[in-house]
């Protein structure tokens, strides 16, 4: 990863739109369908088989989170940015994603819901934790994805996950320690586990997306793989009746909690995915263009679809509970057939392919546009030597009145 | 020349330098240069000219220049500190490495040991290896340095050359090496010590020794001092008689076109060679003593005579890159070959160095005889240089060096330059018959006589405060 | 060395003729291809001359239509030269030509020439093909320090400070202190077989040998390119410090950073247990 377009691979816009698609369909059959039925929904199927995939979703998007970051931050250092500027716009993605979060939840998810710590809180506070990371080696950084994983079993014990999830979603009290443990351990995406995600995909996206070849393509094959390996060691020891999924007894991968399989087997599985499209799309992106072109204004527009879909599907569903004049949840997961749900995050998909790929063509502004004029540093004059950090020059302005 | 300044408010030491050779033009340089306070110089010459053995004279049939006196420096480098090599740097002279050395016996080119071999067999070899590792075992690169000064050389035998030469070298190899060095001994190897004729055979070793001169001319020396110095200077002015004054100054009686003139003076350095010190009359008879011994002890007269012709073209490629060769003829003669020393010369120049009693003998006979008699000891290689000579100059140095400087038993430093301390401490002497008869010697003396008059002067001054 | 030794032979040369000895020459003369490092080939002409034991007196100084030979010899070694246009480290393009007492000894960089008497010309051919040697591997060494000094520039900044953009060209700076390391110690090695001083007596070897060094400058050349060495050398030296202290640190940083994870996730620890038994109570 070295020139500044060549960095942002083709890999990485596919692999994040099949994650928001993913993430839509599931969003809309769980919000809309799933309890819907007698045989429980899909939700209660989601231990199923044929539901994993659903679970994928969240990993794949936090995995190019770190990913994505990393790029970003090589980009900056090539136009040879300071750190103290890199850490600021660092920062400041990190507090706008947060409180965007907590903003989002009050106006999607009702203000009892404001504390669910879901996945913007969850890369707020991410980018908070790779502001300060990022100078730690990269072992480090994967040893640090490791522990948060290892620790996630007892830490889930300690905190009593299940009694947070008796009623099938994070019920949490309003007080500092529920709200702290949800933060840390039993909301929808608590730090533990879900802070491995981003952090692996930081550590091992130039391995993983490496264009310069200076890596064998064994080694990310081998890591996920290997991953792969121990959540089915970790099922199988599960079905031997081991003590290593203590909370879940009925399904070795849960992805509420995350399992330890689960956790293995999704970071594996990302790894492997990722390594895969690398080595086809990113060889041959001729060839992959029309796939490309479907994805690339999906993956940039990520965080305005992740709000847009919810607001599409969501509201409706609270308008219609408070117009029945019963609770404004009243029909949650209960709307619709799960086919119907099916067909109309489908329907949203492609109307919101062509939305921001029209977007993209008339450079219309976006919430990410936004993110970035409010996070980012304006580029400065590029001097002889091609050195544009502004803030070194207005330091250098400052210096006597310092003294 | 400036003329002497005279201090404010206080007397100007007067100073005379008897003889405008090198020795009196390094003294005076030093003088100026180690002073704490300006002297009145003045150097008397009988000559017309400065630069004594350091000549450069022009031909008239064109002007190319060539050496009529030393034809070369010593460059004592490879070994230790050459404050003359340094001298002439700082003046900016140019200076161009001489090289050669072959030598021709019975009539065949010696230039090596291979040649050696070839020439006399495989023993002649082996005889020049031994005789040469002897050499180098009675005289230290270090001890070569510092001949001439109080340093003894514990290893060098001592007696005469002839001596060493019987008991060191067979027959073969002592022809090939009395051709060798008879140019630079000036003397027969009986009338000089092992200790010199052993010098005069090191100096071939790039070890010891190298040579070089200066490009343009040597006297550009001697030119580069007269121009730097301080000092007045009187030509053609003898000094015939040197005395001493109540009030314990010197009185030196001079002659010149003017007449005689009697001038006083704080000091006297004595910048002569031997011959030329013979003929001064010293007034006191205790100075007349010391000054008979000083003589007596150091007379031991060498004669150069140079024959120097200049052809009508460079001599080329049989001349080689050499700078000089070593001939059998009259007793062994350095034949130079000088047109190397200005490589875009058009014309050729040749120069034979004849030493030692061939030197003495042959001074008599007019110049042409000298000129025909030098032109049928060429090698075979330079036959065609009889068709090319344009002009001849014949320079006669009879007794003006020291064949065996310092004498037999060489006396101290201090006392071989002020022979009457005791009396007439005010008395110098300068020469490089002290030393080892070359420049680098004569420097050495010159310097030792600057400081010493300068401390001196200091203490003086010091002691009027 | 032959310049130091009297009565050893001189060294063999390297074997096999060279088919194309030019027209006109005397009779026994030849072209001998010697290989020079680092594997570049040498051409030597051997022109044997009149015999000097046919006439002891004749002056071997001037050997009948030597000087004639000369010319050839001299012209055959530059056009020779040129064509391979080996000069290219301020020796004099032309040929370096040196007349000694009754020999001639013509010296390129890729070719050479010798003529003397035949008891002469193996000790000359002896000579020229050892100082050829000499000179191309001075050669070879200059050429190698002037790529490093090249370099050296835009290396210098890791000889002041290496971080993790530095680190990517480790290897490479690696490679160029090694190569430096054996650059020095190519002319270290060569050094006294460069400043050898002048024997006494001297042997016709011995004085060719010098005029060599001499008319090609190498004691000078030498001396310069150990000082581009020494240069180069204390460049990567200090980048190769500085990337020592980079891993050093670099280690040390990890071990903290290791630290800080432990402390974190056993704060992290502690702080869910309070707060669990907090709220449960």
């Amino acid at each position: 990863m070295t020139h500044a377009s060549a960095l942002r691979q083709p890999s990485l816009d596919l692999l994040r739109a099949i994650a928001i698609t993913l993430m839509v369909i599931v969003h809309f059959v769980e919000n809309l369908s799933g309890w819907y039925g007698t045989d429980g929904g899909p939700f209660a199927a989601s231990q199923r088989t044929w539901w994993l995939p659903a679970g994928f979703a969240a990993p794949i998007f936090t995995f190019l989170t770190g990913t994505s970051y990393r790029i970003w931050l090589r980009v900056q250092q090539q136009r040879h940015r300071s750190d103290d500027s890199i850490t600021k716009a660092t920062v400041r993605r990190g507090l706008l994603l947060f409180g965007l979060g907590f903003v989002f939840n009050v106006l999607v998810w009702l203000p009892e819901d404001v504390f669910n710590w879901d996945v913007l809180t969850l890369i707020g506070t991410v980018m908070l934790a790779l502001a300060v990371l990022r100078s730690a080696p990269d072992g480090v950084i994967l040893a640090a994805a490791a522990l948060a994983v290892a620790l996630t079993p007892p830490l889930q014990s300690a905190a009593g996950y299940l009694e947070y999830w008796a009623q099938g979603y994070f019920d949490y009290e309003f007080t500092l320690a529920d709200v702290t443990l949800g933060w840390l351990v039993v909301g929808y995406f608590p730090l533990f586990p879900w802070l491995a995600f981003p952090l692996v995909g930081y550590a091992l996206g130039p391995v993983v997306f490496e264009t310069e070849g200076t890596v064998p393509r064994r080694w990310p094959l081998a890591i996920g793989g290997g991953l792969i390996v121990a959540a089915v060691a970790v099922i199988a020891a599960w079905q031997a009746g081991s003590f290593l999924t203590p909370l879940t007894p009925l399904s070795p991968w849960t992805m509420f909690p995350p399992s330890l399989a689960y956790l293995l087997g999704t970071i594996g599985g990302v790894v492997v995915a990722g390594t895969a499209a690398h080595a086809t799309i990113d060889r041959d992106p001729d060839r992959w263009q029309w796939l490309i072109n479907w994805a690339t204004p999906l993956s940039r527009h990520a965080l305005s679809v992740y709000l847009l879909h919810h607001i599409v599907h969501v509201w409706p569903l609270w308008a219609y509970g408070a117009a029945t004049g019963a609770d404004p949840t009243a029909h949650w997961q209960i709307a619709l057939h799960p086919s119907t749900s099916l067909g109309l995050a489908i329907a949203f998909m492609a109307a919101a392919s062509l939305l921001f790929h029209w977007m993209e063509s008339r450079r219309v502004a976006s919430v990410e546009t936004l993110m970035r004029w409010l996070c980012d540093e304006p580029a400065a004059p590029r001097s002889s030597r091609g050195q544009s950090d502004q803030s070194r020059g207005s330091k250098a302005v400052r210096q006597p009145e310092d003294r | 020349m400036t003329n002497s300044n005279r201090n404010a408010g206080g007397c100007l030491v007067r100073i005379a330098i008897v003889g405008g050779g090198p020795g009196g033009l390094f003294t005076a340089w030093h003088l100026n240069e180690l002073c704490d306070r300006p002297v009145d110089l003045t150097i008397f010459e009988a000559a017309d000219r400065l630069g004594g053995k350091l000549h450069t004279p022009t031909f008239s049939a064109a002007p190319v220049r060539y050496e009529a006196g030393a034809a070369e420096f010593y460059d004592y480098s490879p070994v230790g500190d050459d404050p003359l090599l340094e001298l002439i740097r700082s003046f900016g002279l140019p200076t161009v490495g001489l090289g050669g050395g072959q030598v021709q016996v019975a009539g065949r080119p010696i230039a090596n040991l291979d040649d050696l071999q070839e020439a006399f067999g495989p023993g002649a070899r082996r005889d020049l290896i031994d005789f040469d590792t002897w050499a180098h075992g009675a005289i230290t690169p270090r001890e070569f340095f510092e001949s001439g000064s109080d340093y003894t050389a514990s290893a060098t035998p001592a007696g005469r050359f002839d001596g060493a030469l019987a008991g060191q070298a067979s027959p073969t190899i002592r022809t090939y090496l009395e051709a060798m060095i008879h140019s630079d001994l000036a003397t027969p190897p009986a009338a000089t010590s092992v200790a010199y004729g052993l010098q005069n055979y090191l100096m071939n070793d790039p070890a010891y020794m190298r040579l070089y001169c200066i490009a343009g001319g040597n006297e550009q020396l001697i030119t580069a001092l007269a121009t730097r110095i301080s000092a007045t200077v009187r030509l053609a002015t003898p000094v015939e008689r040197v005395a001493t004054t109540p009030d314990g100054r010197w009185r030196l009686t001079t002659r010149s076109v003017e007449g005689c003139c009697d001038q006083d003076f704080d000091a006297v350095v004595l910048s002569l060679p031997v011959e030329a010190l013979k003929r001064l009359t010293f007034a006191d008879p205790d100075l007349t003593a010391a000054m008979r011994q000083h003589i007596t002890h150091h007379d031991h007269p060498a004669h150069y005579l140079r024959i120097t012709l200049l052809l009508d073209q460079p001599l080329g490629r049989a001349a080689g890159d050499d700078g000089y060769l070593m001939l059998e003829a009259f007793g062994g003669c350095c034949l130079y070959l000088e047109s190397g020393r200005e490589p875009d010369a058009s014309q050729g120049v040749l120069g034979w160095l004849l030493g030692g009693e061939a030197a003495a003998a042959l001074a008599d006979r007019t110049d042409d005889e000298l000129v025909a008699s030098a032109l049928d000891t060429l090698p075979a290689a330079f036959a065609a240089v009889r068709g090319q000579v344009l002009e001849a100059r014949v320079h006669r140095w009879t007794a003006a060096v020291s064949g065996l400087p310092g004498g037999w038993q060489p006396l101290s430093v201090d006392h071989r330059h002020r022979p009457a301390g005791a009396t007439h401490p005010g008395l110098f002497v300068v020469g490089d018959y002290l030393y080892d008869s070359t420049i680098n010697g004569v420097l050495d003396s010159a310097e030792h006589v600057a400081g010493w008059l300068a401390a001196d002067l200091i203490d003086a001054s010091r002691e009027t405060r | 060395m032959i310049a130091r030794d009297h009565d050893q032979p001189h060294a063999a040369d390297a074997l096999g003729p060279h088919p194309e000895v030019p027209g006109g020459l005397p009779a026994g003369s030849m072209v001998r291809r010697l290989t020079l490092p680092p594997g570049r080939p040498f051409d030597l002409l051997v022109i044997p001359t009149a015999d000097p034991t046919a006439d002891p007196t004749a002056d071997k100084a001037q050997p009948t239509n030597q000087a004639a030979l000369a010319e050839q010899a001299q012209r055959w070694v530059r056009a020779a030269a040129e064509s391979v246009a080996a000069s290219s480290t301020g020796i004099a393009a032309a040929p370096v030509a040196i007349p000694l007492y009754g020999c001639y000894v013509i010296w390129a960089p890729s070719h050479g020439a010798v003529l003397g008497s035949p008891t002469r010309i193996e000790q000359l051919a002896g000579t020229l093909g050892e100082f050829a040697a000499r000179e191309a591997e001075l050669r070879d060494l200059e050429g190698r320090g002037d790529k490093l000094l090249a370099t050296v520039e835009s290396d210098a900044p890791a000889a002041f400070e290496f971080d993790d953009r530095t680190q990517a060209i480790r290897s490479r700076l690696a490679a160029r202190f090694l190569e430096a390391v054996a650059v020095r110690r190519g002319l270290a090695s060569l050094g006294p077989a460069v400043h050898v001083p002048p024997i006494h007596p001297p042997t016709l070897a011995s004085q060719l040998a010098e005029r060599l060094r001499d008319r090609t400058r190498l004691a000078e050349r030498h001396e310069l390119a150990s000082d581009r060495a020494d240069f180069s050398f204390q460049v990567y030296e200090a980048c190769g410090q500085r990337a020592a202290e980079f891993g050093i640190a670099r280690r040390q940083l990890g071990l903290e950073w290791a630290i800080v994870v432990i402390l974190v996730a056993q704060l992290t620890l502690m702080l869910v247990e309070m707060l669990r038994f907090g709220s449960s109570t």
